[in-house]
């Protein structure tokens, strides 16, 4: 029989090609067939975050209006945050006891932050006083796509307290600021910032968090993000919320369609040719 | 011929060790020439005994004047040789005291000068460095206690040696001059000064004004309100602008104070003109500096602010992408910041970005300011360089007598047959021995320029040496129309030649001559002609060329621009004035030792 050898002599021709020659080919190994509801399911990440921004968007309109007052906001954000951040704190220290020192510190830095956000107020709200209006909003267009394109829709289950990568959440805080400096009144100033802060560094958090806890709860919240986007938006601009309600659902439903669909072309090799991977062994236990 | 030049080259590879042939050959042609001088001197005085013929009517006249002059030099002076002595041996040792103590008081000022600052304060620089007259005043204490031990050596006269005893002579001799020369500009100027102290006090003010004060008025009120269309941040523009509108309303006022007081400075400047017009310039330029103290202090600050800020936004933006400076590894690498490091981050380094063309305009306002200082500065320097070592004893002999300065030798080969030829045939050989024939003549560089360099002694650092000698090397280059190799002369020797004639006749063992030149197969001697040649003029002012090179790379290279764009203080360079003089001094053992055999010597 033939061996895929070549330092030893066979009977065979030099350019013999035998039927056994690609045997050790295995073609789409790594393809997995996708169940459709469960895609639908993942995909939520990513309407969770378009409707986050859009949401940010509609409160900055509805501050600089002056639809929305500054005290509103204030109030409000940091009560949800302090319900957010007990809910976490009772979950979190289920789970990993050594968690009770940690309080202080993240009590002391949110303190801090406070203190000199409201400081740093008055300087944001001259920032940009000379930059004409179009530059800001170009700009602010530019770093949302790029918190959006960049940021971490990792899937996996995750416990840990990882901040979603860097350069989103500095995008989305510079956006902020520019937004921010667009205001007239200290108060809004400081109640913006406040809110971007909040709602681009700790929301991620909490999302990736009860995505992992349960099912059902990450859905209720992808709902009512959807909903809430839309009813502020359709104060403010029918057009755009009518965009965004398509855009929704082309992401949710027409998306994981359409990659189960262009699954069959896919075409994948391996073989002996590859890189090695090598295996770990796993702690003894 | 080629094979002692090829001996020569081949040991001269290794670590300059020479086998010193052409030492040799010089030493035995110098001590021929003495000797012949002297027997001719000595066969003179013997042969107009013998041939006393009759002397012709303009001989007689010649002798009788001689005569005369001896005998009114003699009952003139003979009171006063009389008297010498004697004032000499009383006057001896006061003097040597007094000269001791003034050389003791040199040394402390010296040692004053010198003292460097704790690197905290003012970077570690030394005293002298921050004034122009401290360092002109330590220059002048430095060359005149270098001047007791070039007089002895120069006593010394060694003809073996006559390359370094003939530098230290021209050095020493034309700084006597330019020191002359100085007191003389010196008080010339002086005197101007003093007379017209008022005038120039009052053109000085009003250009003082003018220059600094109102221009940099209307600059910064130009600033504050969106200079060419550039869009600053008014609130951060109008708070830098009322800064610096202040603290220049401070200065106006500390300059009325000081106005009525300036005619009698200029006075005080005059005066000192008679140490040297040196001095004068400065003083001048200590003054100029104090009147422009406000710009200085102004772009210190504008530079600290800008630098900090440069830095901080560059570690920012480091955080932006989520990387940071790695100071172990020297690179750029990812890391993970705390989540408030990154929310304060961002929003510093938004506020730091709106904010950096503000801080930028005002920091390249001052920065221009200051260069332009410093130009004037540098101009005054030049000026004092120019009048501190210019080389005009080098100059004058190089006029008067080119072989007192010795720049190679030119080796010519002669025809076999040049004693075998009279008359016209001579005549015609000696026409075109003027130009250098191609294929015959043999140049040979010089080594260890410095050693004769005119304007200087020689030097005790060794890399100024390769330099000088490979700039001499490459003027000669140019001249090398040579059948030896030219890399072989390229590592160089010195010959320097002392009162030798124009040309000399070299003969030379038939076996080293290469068999072209040997036409018959008989062995006979060949010669050769040597010819001092003297240093070309560029070579003697070759100190500015050095001077020049110096300033140039530190004034003009990247580390400037990247000062100026970074805004990092310039460094100041230091020892620009004295690369001739020797590294340390001697001390006052030496001194002492010297003025005790001056003085006895004399008292002999």
């Amino acid at each position: 029989p033939w061996r895929k050898l070549l330092w030893i002599k066979q009977d065979y021709p030099d350019d013999h090609v035998d039927d056994t020659f690609l045997d050790e080919l295995q073609k789409n190994v790594n393809v997995r067939a996708y169940d459709y509801w469960t895609v639908v399911m993942e995909s939520t990440v990513i309407s969770q975050h378009i409707s986050s921004i859009v949401i940010f968007i509609a409160v900055f309109i509805d501050l600089f209006w002056g639809r929305l007052s500054a005290q509103n906001l204030i109030i409000s954000g940091t009560v949800l945050t302090i319900i957010g951040y007990i809910f976490w704190d009772k979950s979190i220290s289920k789970t990993d006891p050594a968690y009770e020192y940690k309080r202080w510190k993240t009590a002391k830095g949110a303190v801090l932050f406070f203190v000199t956000l409201l400081g740093l107020s008055p300087i944001l709200k001259t920032l940009t006083k000379d930059t004409s209006s179009d530059t800001i909003w170009a700009l602010t267009v530019i770093l949302f796509l790029a918190n959006m394109l960049f940021h971490d829709y990792g899937s996996e289950n995750r416990t840990n307290i990882k901040f979603p990568g860097s350069l989103s959440t500095n995008a989305a805080i510079f956006a902020s600021v520019l937004l921010a400096s667009r205001l007239e009144v200290n108060s809004h100033v400081f109640g913006l910032m406040l809110f971007a802060v909040e709602w681009f560094a700790l929301f991620p958090i909490f999302r990736r968090y009860t995505k992992s806890l349960s099912a059902k709860f990450n859905v209720a919240l992808t709902c009512i993000l959807f909903i809430l986007a839309t009813t502020l938006f359709l104060y403010i601009s029918n057009v755009i919320a009518i965009i965004y309600v398509l855009g929704i659902i082309f992401i949710t439903f027409a998306c994981p369609y359409w990659l189960i669909w262009i699954q069959k072309y896919k075409n994948e090799i391996h073989g002996p040719w590859d890189e090695a991977r090598p295996k770990l062994q796993p702690p003894n236990e | 011929m080629r094979k002692i030049v090829n001996t020569r080259v081949r040991s001269s590879g290794e670590q300059r060790i020479q086998i010193n042939y052409m030492d040799l050959i010089l030493n035995q042609i110098n001590s021929s020439f003495e000797t012949e001088k002297a027997i001719i001197a000595r066969c003179q005085a013997f042969t107009t005994r013998r041939n006393r013929r009759s002397k012709s009517v303009s001989e007689a006249v010649k002798e009788s004047a001689v005569g005369i002059g001896l005998f009114l030099k003699k009952s003139f002076f003979y009171p006063i040789n009389y008297l010498t002595p004697m004032i000499k041996s009383t006057l001896s040792q006061p003097m040597i005291i007094l000269l001791m103590f003034v050389r003791m008081f040199a040394e402390v000022i010296l040692r004053i000068l010198n003292l460097r600052f704790p690197p905290w304060l003012f970077n570690g620089t030394a005293l002298k460095d921050l004034s122009a007259t401290s360092q002109q005043i330590d220059l002048r204490l430095q060359q005149a206690s270098y001047w007791p031990w070039q007089y002895m050596l120069l006593r010394i006269r060694d003809w073996t040696n006559t390359a370094t005893t003939r530098a230290q002579y021209i050095s020493f001799y034309n700084s006597m001059w330019l020191v002359a020369n100085d007191i003389i500009i010196g008080v010339t100027i002086g005197s101007f000064l003093i007379n017209n102290s008022e005038y120039v006090a009052n053109i000085l003010l009003k250009d003082l004004d003018h220059y600094t004060i109102e221009n940099l008025v209307s600059m910064i009120e130009w600033l504050m309100g969106w200079p060419a269309g550039l869009k600053l941040n008014s609130e951060l523009d109008k708070f830098l602008g009322e800064l610096f509108l202040w603290s220049i309303d401070l200065w106006k006022d500390c300059v009325t104070t000081i106005g009525p007081f300036i005619p009698e400075i200029l006075r005080i400047i005059g005066l000192s003109g008679t140490l040297g017009g040196s001095m004068v310039l400065s003083l001048l330029s200590d003054f100029l500096s104090f009147m422009t103290l406000h710009i200085y202090i102004f772009y210190m600050v504008a530079a600290k602010i800008f630098n900090w800020q440069l830095t901080i936004l560059y570690s920012l933006f480091n955080l932006f992408q989520g990387k940071k400076w790695n100071t172990l590894r020297n690179r750029i690498d990812s890391c993970d910041y705390d989540l408030d490091q990154l929310l304060l981050g961002t929003i510093l380094f938004t506020l730091l970005t709106f904010l950096f063309p503000t801080v930028a305009v005002y920091y390249a306002t001052f920065a221009t300011s200051r260069v332009a200082v410093i130009f004037l500065k540098a101009f005054m320097e030049t000026l004092l360089a120019f009048l501190n070592h210019f080389p005009l004893f080098a100059i004058m002999l190089r006029f008067k007598d080119p072989e007192r300065l010795p720049g190679g030798l030119r080796f010519e080969i002669c025809d076999p047959d040049y004693f075998s030829s009279y008359g016209i045939a001579r005549v015609v050989r000696g026409i075109k021995s003027i130009w250098p024939r191609a294929n015959r003549s043999i140049i040979l560089p010089l080594k260890n320029a410095s050693n004769i360099n005119v304007d200087g002694l020689s030097s005790k650092s060794s890399d100024s040496t390769v330099d000088e000698s490979d700039h001499i090397i490459r003027l000669r280059k140019s001249r090398m129309t040579t059948v030896v190799n030219e890399k072989n002369i390229s590592s160089s020797f010195a010959y320097s030649t002392s009162h030798i004639a124009q040309t000399k006749l070299v003969s030379i063992n038939p076996s080293t001559i290469p068999q072209s030149i040997n036409s018959s197969t008989t062995p006979q001697s060949s010669y050769l002609f040597m010819q001092n040649l003297p240093i070309p003029l560029s070579a003697i002012f070759f100190q500015y060329l050095l001077l020049w090179k110096m300033l140039s790379s530190h004034y003009f290279s990247f580390y400037v621009l990247r000062c100026l764009v970074s805004g990092e203080a310039i460094k100041h360079i230091s020892r620009l004035q004295y690369p001739m003089l020797p590294e340390t001094r001697s001390n006052l053992m030496d001194f002492w030792l010297f003025l005790k055999i001056s003085f006895t010597v004399q008292d002999e």
